[in-house]
C-alpha cells in the first residue's frame, strides 16, 4: 500500500510480551499527574507510547496546533468491576433488579468517575491536550482493524490537506480479560508520527500481518503494536522519492 | 465520645487526618507532604469540580459516612440564610461572623466584607473536609 | 425534481447527496414523524416514570422490531431499524458499501444484569470464577460490549467492500462517521455510504454515569436559557445513505440535500469541560466551511450541540458569535428530544435536512428566558427560506465534528 505525500518520522511502542517492558513509572512519563487517575491502562499506556513516539524528534512543533491531529484505535474500559457488582448486589430485591433500590442504595457504590474513566476517547483528550494537537482527529472502536484504519484515514488527512503532521496509533490492555477470553492476552500501545511530506510511504502489509499473528491477544492495540514491530525490524515501510 | 474540630494541624486526631489526607492525595495525584491542613482546595491544590466527586466518595469509603451532595458548600452557606445576604448578593457582617464560627479552619481574616456565596468555596482548605468529617462522625 | 437535476449545472463534481433516511428517537420513527415533530415544536422526550433520582426521559416510544442477532442490544436494534429504514428509503442502491457507525457504551439493561450478573452471585458476593468458567457467558458478554458488533454485522449483511468503522467519540461519534462515510465517497473507495449513530444510555448504569457528573437536569433540558442546568438522556438511532450525485442521478432517486462538507477539531484542554472560549469549536465550524467551499454568510441556520449545560453553552454560543455574528439564526432541539449522546449527531444532521426540506428553522424546545449570549437564538420553529444548515456535535474529551447541509435547487 502506498500512502502519499506522508513521511514516517518516528515508531515507538511498549508491549508486555517483550522483556523488557518496563513497569512505567507514571508519575514521571505522564505531564500532568493529576489526569493519571481518569486513565483507565489502555488510556495509560496509549498516552506513553505517544509521547515516547513525539520525544523522537521535534519537527511536528514547527507546524502550528491546529495542522497537528491525532487519529486513536482503543477499547472502552470499564473499570471497578467489584463496584459495579457491589452497586447490583445492593440494587436486588428477591433476584430482581430494583430502580428503588437502585436508586437509593446501589448508586453510593459508583465511583462519580465511573464512565469518565471508561471512555476510550481519553488517549485523544489527554494526549491532545498535553501536546496541543488541535487539528482532525478520529477514535476508532472496532478491535484489531482499528489500527490499520486510523493510520490509513490519518495518511489521508495529510494527503488532502487537512493537516501536516498526525500522531497515529493503538492501545489496548487485555491481562485481566483473559480468563473470560481464554487465550493469551496482552497489553501495549505503539504510536507512529505522520508528516506531509514531497515523498510516499510504502507499507509492506503483509509483513505487517506475519508480525500481528505472532502476538497475543491485544484487541484494538494489535495492528499498531504490529507495524511497529515490523517497523524496528525494518521489514515494512518502504520511503520513495 | 465527641471529637472537636481543628483550627489547625496540631489540633488534628492523626488516623481521621491521615484518611483524608490520602483522599487528596489519590484524587489529585500529590504526595503525602504535599497536603497539608491550612492549603486551600482550589487555589493550592487546583482542584476542580470533578476532583472534589471523587475526594467526596473516598471520604464516604473510607470513613462510612454520607456526604449530601453539594453538603460542604450548604453547610458553609447555612451561615448565610436568614437574611444573610445585602442587596448587592454579599454576606452581611452577621453572616460573616456566623460563616467564621462554622468554618473554625480557616483564618478569621478570609471572611471579609465583600464575599459573596459563590466565593465561599475558594475559602476551603483540607481542614474544612477533616472537620466536615468530624462533624459526620460525631453525628454517627 | 428529478428532471430539473438532470440538467446537471446545479452539480458539482464529486458532490455527495443524502438519498435515504432512517430514523428512530423520541421525536418518531420515520422522517416525516420526525419533521412534524420539530416543526409542531412539541416536547417529544416524556418521562418513563423511573427516576435515578432525576427523570429518565427521552426513550424511543415505538416499538422497535427485536431481532435474533440483537435481542439483549437495544442500541444495535434502534441502528438496525434505522439502516433498514434509510436502506429501503434510498431505494437499496447497489454497493459497494462503506460503512459508518458511530456508538456509544453497552447498553445495559435491568434484565441483562439479572441475567448476566445475578447468577454469580453466592451468598451477596459476586463469584467472578463461576462466570468466567460457565460456558455461555465467555462467547456472550463480551460479544454485546464489542462497540464494533454493529458495524461487523451489517458488514456481513451487506457485504460490504469499502471501508467500515466504528466511530467512539462520545456526543461526536456520529457527526464524525457521516464526515468518513462523505470522504470515502468523494475518494471514490465505495459507491454508497452508510452511515450515521445509534446510542441507548437510557438505562441505570447509563443515567447514573451522567447524574454523578451532574450533567443531567433535575427538571429538563432548557439550552440556552438563563436557569439551564443540564440535559436530559435520550436514545435514538439515525442513518443517511450518501451517494456521489452522478451515481444518484443515474439511478434517478430524489435526493433530500447535498452533503456539502465537515470539519472536525479538538480542543486539546479538558477532557471533562469545554474550551471556555469554544476556541475548538470555532475551528471546527471554520474547517467544515473551508471544506464545504462556503462562506460563513451563505449559512442560513445553525443546528446547535446546545446540551444546556452551564459551561458547554457559554463555549458554543461563544464560538458561534466569533464565526458567525449575531444574526445567523441558531437553536438546539434537545430540549425536545433529550440528548441521544453516539447518535446525537445523526439525528440532528436529520433535523437539518427537515429543516431543508420543509424551508423552516426548527425551534428551541425548553427555552423560557434567554441568557443573553450574543447570538440569534430560535425560540420557536419559523417557516422561512433556508439553503444552507450548518450542525454542530462536541463531545466528552472535546473532540468537535461539524456537518454542512445544502438544498438540491
Amino acid at each position: 500500500m502506498i500512502l502519499k505525500n506522508v513521511r514516517l518520522v518516528s515508531v515507538k511502542g511498549l508491549f508486555s510480551g517483550d522483556d523488557n517492558f518496563v513497569q512505567y513509572r507514571l508519575k514521571k512519563l505522564i505531564p500532568d499527574r493529576k489526569s493519571i487517575k481518569l486513565m483507565n491502562r489502555t488510556v495509560q499506556l496509549g498516552i506513553v507510547a505517544a509521547r515516547m513516539t513525539l520525544e523522537e524528534s521535534d519537527v511536528w512543533k514547527k507546524f502550528p496546533p491546529s495542522r497537528r491531529g491525532m487519529f486513536v484505535s482503543a477499547s472502552p474500559a470499564i473499570r471497578g468491576q467489584d463496584d459495579l457488582h457491589n452497586a447490583l448486589m445492593a440494587s436486588m430485591v428477591e433476584g430482581k433488579f430494583s430502580y428503588k433500590s437502585f436508586a437509593e442504595q446501589g448508586r453510593t457504590h459508583i465511583h462519580p468517575l465511573w464512565l469518565v474513566r471508561g471512555l476510550s476517547n481519553n488517549i485523544l483528550g489527554f494526549g491532545t491536550a498535553f501536546w496541543d494537537f488541535q487539528g482532525e482527529n478520529m477514535n476508532y472502536c472496532q478491535g484489531r482493524s482499528g489500527g490499520k484504519h486510523a493510520l490509513i484515514q490519518a495518511a489521508h488527512a495529510i494527503c488532502e490537506g487537512r493537516l501536516d503532521v498526525a500522531l497515529v496509533g493503538g492501545a489496548d490492555s487485555l491481562i485481566e480479560a483473559e480468563e473470560f477470553l481464554h487465550k493469551p492476552c496482552a497489553e501495549g500501545a505503539a504510536f507512529a508520527l505522520l508528516v506531509s511530506s514531497k515523498t510516499d510511504l510504502k507499507l509492506d502489509l503483509d509483513s505487517i500481518e506475519k508480525h500481528e499473528q505472532k502476538l497475543s491477544e491485544l484487541g484494538a492495540g494489535s495492528w499498531s503494536i504490529a507495524f511497529w514491530k515490523a517497523y524496528e525490524s525494518n521489514k515494512c515501510v518502504l520511503m520513495t522519492e | 465520645m465527641t471529637i472537636a474540630l481543628a483550627t489547625q494541624s496540631d489540633d488534628v486526631q492523626k488516623d481521621i487526618w491521615e484518611k483524608v489526607s490520602i483522599a487528596f492525595q489519590e484524587a489529585l495525584g500529590l504526595d503525602e507532604d504535599e497536603v497539608e491542613f491550612d492549603m486551600t482546595i482550589i487555589e493550592d491544590l487546583d482542584a476542580e469540580s470533578l476532583d472534589l466527586l471523587d475526594i467526596t466518595f473516598q471520604l464516604e469509603r473510607s470513613f462510612d459516612i454520607s456526604i449530601p451532595r453539594g453538603g460542604i458548600q450548604k453547610t458553609a452557606q447555612e451561615g448565610a440564610d436568614n437574611d444573610g445576604l445585602q442587596s448587592d448578593g454579599t454576606l452581611t457582617d452577621n453572616a460573616l461572623v456566623r460563616l467564621a464560627e462554622a468554618m473554625p479552619e480557616i483564618p478569621k481574616e478570609k471572611f471579609v466584607q465583600g464575599l459573596k456565596p459563590n466565593d465561599i468555596p475558594n475559602l476551603f482548605v483540607v481542614g474544612t473536609f477533616y472537620n466536615l468529617v468530624v462533624r459526620l462522625l460525631n453525628e454517627k | 425534481m428529478y428532471v430539473s437535476l438532470k440538467m446537471g449545472k446545479n452539480v458539482r463534481e464529486n458532490e455527495i447527496w443524502v438519498t435515504g433516511i432512517g430514523i428512530a428517537c423520541s421525536a418518531g420513527t420515520s422522517f416525516t414523524e420526525v419533521t412534524q415533530s420539530i416543526l409542531d415544536h412539541r416536547l417529544c422526550a416524556q418521562p418513563t416514570g423511573l427516576t435515578l433520582p432525576v427523570p429518565m426521559w427521552g426513550v424511543c416510544p415505538n416499538e422497535i422490531p427485536s431481532h435474533p442477532h440483537f435481542v439483549d442490544d437495544r442500541k444495535s436494534l434502534l441502528g438496525l431499524f434505522a439502516v433498514e429504514q434509510a436502506m429501503h428509503d434510498a431505494k437499496s442502491p447497489n454497493g459497494p458499501y462503506s460503512i459508518f457507525m458511530g456508538t456509544g457504551l453497552s447498553s445495559i439493561t435491568p434484565a441483562q444484569l439479572e441475567e448476566d450478573l445475578y447468577p454469580f452471585v453466592k451468598d451477596g458476593i459476586f463469584d467472578r470464577e463461576a462466570m468466567a468458567q460457565d460456558l455461555h457467558r465467555q462467547t456472550a458478554a463480551p460479544a454485546r460490549h464489542d462497540p464494533h458488533r454493529f458495524v461487523r454485522f451489517l458488514k456481513e449483511k451487506y457485504n460490504a467492500t469499502g471501508p467500515c468503522g466504528t466511530n467512539f467519540s462520545a456526543c461526536a461519534a456520529a457527526s464524525q462517521a457521516i464526515a468518513e462515510g462523505m470522504r470515502v465517497l468523494r475518494r471514490g473507495q465505495a459507491k454508497v455510504a452508510i452511515v450515521g449513530g445509534h446510542d441507548s444510555m437510557a438505562h441505570p448504569m447509563g443515567m447514573l454515569s451522567f447524574v454523578v457528573l451532574g450533567a443531567l437536569s433535575s427538571t429538563r433540558c432548557r439550552p440556552f436559557d438563563k436557569r439551564r442546568d443540564g440535559f436530559m438522556l435520550g436514545e435514538g438511532s439515525a442513518v443517511l445513505i450518501l451517494e456521489r450525485a452522478e451515481d444518484a442521478l443515474k439511478r434517478g432517486v430524489i435526493p433530500y440535500a447535498r452533503l456539502c462538507g465537515a470539519g472536525s477539531s479538538i480542543d486539546a484542554w479538558n477532557v471533562t469541560a469545554p474550551h471556555p472560549q469554544g476556541v475548538g469549536a470555532e475551528r471546527s465550524m471554520i474547517n467544515a466551511l473551508r471544506d464545504s467551499g462556503l462562506h460563513h454568510s451563505d449559512i442560513d441556520y445553525i443546528n446547535a450541540h446546545g446540551t444546556g449545560t452551564p459551561l458547554g453553552d457559554i463555549a458554543e454560543s461563544s464560538a458561534i458569535s466569533r464565526v458567525f455574528g449575531e444574526h445567523t439564526p441558531v437553536s438546539s432541539i434537545k430540549g425536545a428530544l433529550g440528548h441521544c449522546i453516539a447518535a446525537a449527531g445523526a439525528i440532528e444532521a436529520v433535523v437539518c435536512l427537515a429543516a431543508l426540506q420543509k424551508q423552516f428553522l426548527p425551534g428551541t424546545f425548553g427555552l423560557e428566558e434567554e441568557e443573553n449570549f450574543e447570538i440569534n437564538v430560535v425560540k420557536n420553529a419559523q417557516l422561512i427560506s433556508i439553503s444552507y444548515t450548518l450542525s454542530n456535535s462536541f463531545g466528552f474529551g472535546g473532540q468537535n465534528s461539524t456537518l454542512i447541509f445544502g438544498a438540491i435547487n
